[in-house]
């Protein structure tokens, strides 16, 4: 030692760097002091190389706690709660200072989170369906697999002997049972009628499978002796006012009278089996009561309207029981009718799943998965867009927190405890904007539910799943729009200058970044839903091609309509609103699905047939749908000569004959092979129509007459006047209709109104995205009002130098506008080939559509520019208009 | 406070402060300690023996000279405190009580079987 010293070579920085990473502040001096003595003084007796490997070494082993950064809080135990104490109080005050500001972030967050909550809470309406029953993993439906010309149907109609035989023939299932769906009608109870929809009808093990909870009557057995009833409380309280109802006896419209055994608590709503009454009729008598003509049917093994609900043992492999389950039918049923396949569905898959299964006990339409994930997009849209803007007026806002920092720092405050505080600040404001949208939550859940078209339970089990995703979201959050200010003023507090002055670093660019960003999911969904309303514009107003304001429709429920046809219709025409009647086989229309069909044509070969549709008209069908006819004639009304001739439509004369004129077609013969025998002249070719919903296209059909033997008339068309008093005739037509059928309900609707339900869904979707677009634009508006209220502010000086100067007002709102419409327009652009592609596969799903128009585009461009110019203006224009003299003056 | 007593490691560490005197700081040490125990100590070792020995509050320290030897980086200079003293004198004592307890009889190694 004492020598000069070889100071050419250093240490290795690497190793310096990670010693001054890992160690104290405190002791890095002495440390690193001691090390590089140790190293000058190896170079000298070691070499170079060795030297600096022993370095590496040391500086390894030096890596030990009593090093570390964290190790020496001294008086950090009894102080911490006192400086979060601190940390809260600050930032309430900063709160109260900056009120336009928190009003802003908040409000913003608040709006993120709340529609979050709600959307979360529908999402998990329908991923919890029907689990909310202890046995769940074990509940099953049978679903049976039908194959036909138009292709494959899952069906969950099942034959009533079917839950029976299943107990009888296959080992592993604990129990099954039958479940009927109740048909509208009217319970007499406790001397009162109700007209009731929501029941269910059961046989006596229905309560093993489905656990419920009693809270009057026994568990044990309830629907045992037939003719007995379990009720929910809540209809209880409706009936009686009580739920000590047990031994009470109700009068059910064409059931009978039922004894009440037992009271259940409500069902929540996420069930495809919704009921609010269990009834467990003589099944074997069941029909007698309704119409003596359906016993043979009954006793039959066709498929009956109900559903078999099995139970099966714990552990027993699905394969085998699916396996045994084939064997049922050949035996029962004998080889009369082709056999097909069954398969059991878990109860939990029977809401959200891709096959559509036909027939559900309470008509609970299947979940709709691309509105699932509409939603969860949209969610996730509205949440990182109010992350971005806490992120953005935080970040702004630094400028004018530095001093506070600085201070912070010189009294002595660590690095991490600066992160700390921003932190703390943001979770607090996340917080606050929790507990307000958890407020707004309960009050808009109502108004939600109508929005997707969906009521929604809040229940133990909801409330539960609901908080297991609210509150990590919540955390993260606040944890996400905290983490760059917060990192950022960390880093900031380490230059000494801005311990003692505001240093002008506010870090633009990376705010420019968001702006964008949210103008770029502001503009994807503005111009979405304007395709979305454009499309469903389009579909309400394309001419369908036949006539629907002036249609009633009556559905024939009943034997006695069909058997007593000529005198009812002899009794509507006498009405003086009805002008014409006609009776057909399925109405058009697309809500329900025509016959499909096999045929070919004369010379045809059967192997190969074509594939069409199918209706039966009768000779005024066409006049009362205002159909036209391009070639040709109507059918007779003289059911010999009619039953052998065929109407066809434009499509299918293009298809079937595509060389060949209109007027040429005529004659020719059509066979069809399936699903029954029938041959025909073609006597007419009707103009095309929109007989399918328009998300398909208009295919080949063939119209026989009425009396055919492939579907039989099941509507009743009416041509009406629109000007007469509706009330009157639908109560004209109901006692009609109650004459004939006297224990049926008559349904009876205006067409347009079955139209406007088929496009249900398209409607919903456009509500939801109009919502979803106005609430991101409203965010994102908060969000530039609130970055150029700010930065109006910070520049008061400079907007009066330029005023003194000689700039105009408007020059400076022009200024200050400027640069954010660059923002938003960069956005727009960023955003355009995300809306083509997106708004590409939703129009996918019809099969007439519009095209994208451009002008789109520029609409929703322009309009964001002008909400952005405008806000940014009125904000601006506050502090541009103050007289130069106030605003230099000020210090 | 836990861990008054002291370690054998931590003993001859506040030992060679006290031998050092005026010039203890770990660097000096650890050559002290490789002088006079023969032993090899490597630095990270006696930093963690000092800093330990300072919050049992047997060690002062201050900040001394920097040094072009050191890169111009200021030493950690470690006295004995009163505190130290105690300590070093107990552990003596009660080794010496001990020693001289010991029997001679169980220094006979057993020449005689």
């Amino acid at each position: 030692m004492g020598k000069k010293q070889n100071h050419n070579t250093l240490p290795p920085k690497l190793a310096l760097r990670f010693l001054s990473w890992y160690c104290t502040e405190r002791r890095l001096e002495e440390i690193e002091g001691d090390l590089e003595e140790l190293f000058y003084r190896d170079i000298n007796t070691l070499g170079e190389r060795r030297a600096k490997l022993r370095f590496w070494i040391n500086v390894i082993r030096c890596f030990k706690p009593y090093a570390f950064k964290r190790k020496v809080r001294p008086i950090k135990d009894f102080l911490s709660m006192d400086l979060y104490i601190n940390y809260l109080i600050t930032s309430v005050r900063r709160m109260k200072r900056e009120r336009s500001y928190s009003v802003i972030a908040i409000s913003a967050l608040t709006l993120g989170l709340l529609s979050f909550m709600l959307i979360a809470t529908y999402l998990i309406n329908e991923y919890k369906f029907d689990t909310f029953y202890p046995k769940k993993d074990r509940i099953y439906r049978v679903v049976q697999i039908e194959e036909h010309p138009g292709g494959v149907e899952h069906m969950a109609m099942t034959s009533i002997h079917l839950a029976e035989a299943i107990r009888n023939e296959i080992p592993g299932v604990a129990e099954a049972a039958t479940v009927w769906p109740g048909v509208d009608g009217w319970v007499e109870a406790n001397g009162k009628t109700f007209y009731e929809s929501d029941y269910i009808l059961a046989s006596e093990n229905f309560f093993q499978i489905f656990d419920q909870q009693f809270l009057m009557g026994s568990d044990k057995d309830p629907l045992k002796t037939p003719m007995s009833a379990v009720i929910t409380e809540s209809l209880a309280i409706k009936y009686f006012g009580t739920i000590d109802i047990i031994g009470e006896i109700m009068n059910v419209d064409r059931y009978g009278l039922y004894t009440i055994t037992a009271v259940i608590k409500d069902l929540p709503g996420y069930t495809h089996m919704p009921f609010d009454m269990v009834l467990k009729p003589y099944f074997n008598r069941f029909f007698e009561n309704v119409h003596p003509v359906f016993i043979p049917w009954f006793n039959s093994w066709e498929g009956h309207p109900c559903a078999t609900m099995v139970l099966v043992d714990e552990d027993k492999p699905m394969e085998e029981l699916e396996a045994t389950l084939q064997t049922i039918l050949p035996k029962y049923k004998g080889n009369e009718w082709e056999v097909r396949p069954y398969y059991l569905q878990n109860i939990a898959q029977v809401h959200l799943n891709e096959t559509p299964v036909r027939f559900n006990v309470a008509r609970v339409p299947q979940g709709d998965k691309s509105k699932i994930y509409t939603l969860t997009v949209i969610a996730v849209f509205l949440l990182v867009i109010a992350i971005i803007n806490y992120t953005n007026l935080s970040s702004a806002r630094m400028t004018n927190k530095l001093k506070e920092i600085g201070v912070r720092r010189c009294v002595g405050a660590r690095r991490w405890e600066i992160f700390r505080q921003v932190m703390t600040e943001s979770l607090l404001i996340t917080f606050m904007s929790g507990v307000l949208a958890l407020v707004l939550f309960f009050l808009a859940l109502p108004h939600f539910g109508f929005l997707v078209e969906k009521e929604l339970t809040i229940n133990m089990q909801v409330l539960i799943n609901l908080s297991l995703v609210i509150v990590p979201v919540l955390v993260l959050t606040g944890l996400l729009s905290g983490a760059y200010p917060a990192f950022m003023e960390m880093k900031a507090s380490e230059q000494l200058v801005t311990w003692l002055s505001v240093r002008k670093n506010d870090h633009k660019g990376f705010r420019n970044v968001l702006v964008t960003a949210q103008f770029m999911l502001a503009m994807i969904m503005i111009v979405l839903t304007m395709i979305i309303n454009h499309q469903n514009q389009f579909v309400n107003q394309k001419e369908l091609g036949f006539s629907k304001e002036t249609t009633l429709v009556m559905e024939i429920n009943g034997g006695g309509v069909r058997q007593n046809y000529d005198h009812l219709k002899a009794a509507l025409l006498a009405h003086p609103a009805i002008s014409e009647v006609s009776g057909l086989s399925t109405m058009v229309g697309g809500f329900r699905e025509p016959s499909e069909i096999d045929y070919i044509t004369d010379g045809g070969d059967p192997e190969h047939p074509f594939v069409g549709s199918f209706y039966g008209f009768d000779e005024f069908s066409l006049s009362v749908l205002d159909l036209d006819l391009v070639a040709g004639r109507d059918f007779s009304g003289n059911p010999i000569a009619d039953s052998t001739s065929f109407l066809i439509n434009e499509s299918l004369a293009k298809n079937v004959y595509p060389d060949r004129r209109m007027e040429e077609i005529i004659g020719e013969t059509i066979r069809i092979n399936e699903p029954d025998e029938l041959e025909g002249t073609i006597i007419g070719i009707v103009k095309d129509f929109h007989f399918l919903s328009l998300h398909e296209k208009i295919s080949p059909l063939v119209i026989g007459y009425i009396t055919n033997p492939i579907s039989g008339i099941d509507d009743i068309a009416m041509k009406f006047d629109p000007y007469y008093d509706y009330l009157e005739l639908y109560t004209y037509i109901d006692d009609l209709h109650k004459k004939y059928e006297p224990t049926a309900q008559m349904t009876l609707n205006l067409l347009d109104d079955l139209l406007q339900v088929r496009y249900r869904a398209d409607r919903s979707y456009q509500r939801i995205f109009m919502t979803g677009s106005f609430i991101v634009m409203f965010i994102a508006l908060l969000g530039i009002v609130g970055l150029s209220a700010y930065s109006a502010q910070q520049r008061s000086k400079e907007f009066g130098i330029r005023k003194v100067m000689g700039a105009s007002i408007l020059q400076i709102l022009s200024l200050q506008a400027g640069s954010i419409i660059k923002l938003i327009i960069i956005g727009e652009l960023i955003a355009v080939p995300v809306i083509l592609w997106w708004g590409r596969s939703w129009l996918e799903n019809f099969s007439y559509k519009i095209s994208i128009s451009p002008y789109l585009f520029v609409f929703g461009a322009i309009l964001l520019v002008i909400i952005g110019i405008v806000s940014v203006n009125l904000v601006t224009y506050r502090i541009a208009r103050l007289n130069p003299a106030n605003t230099l003056r000020d210090e | 406070m836990k861990g008054k007593n002291l370690g054998e490691f931590e003993e001859i560490v506040l030992l060679t402060v006290g031998v050092l005197y005026d010039n203890a700081y770990s660097v000096a040490i650890c050559d002290e300690l490789q002088n006079q125990t023969g032993r090899s100590v490597n630095i990270s070792a006696v930093h963690s023996a000092l800093y330990r020995l300072e919050s049992k509050g047997y060690l002062d320290s201050r900040l001394g000279e920097a040094s072009a030897t050191r890169g111009g980086k200021r030493k950690r200079k470690f006295t004995i405190t009163s505190l130290g003293k105690k300590a070093l004198d107990e552990t003596m004592d009660i080794r010496l009580k001990l020693r001289n307890q010991i029997p001679d009889i169980a220094f006979n190694f057993g020449f005689d079987n």
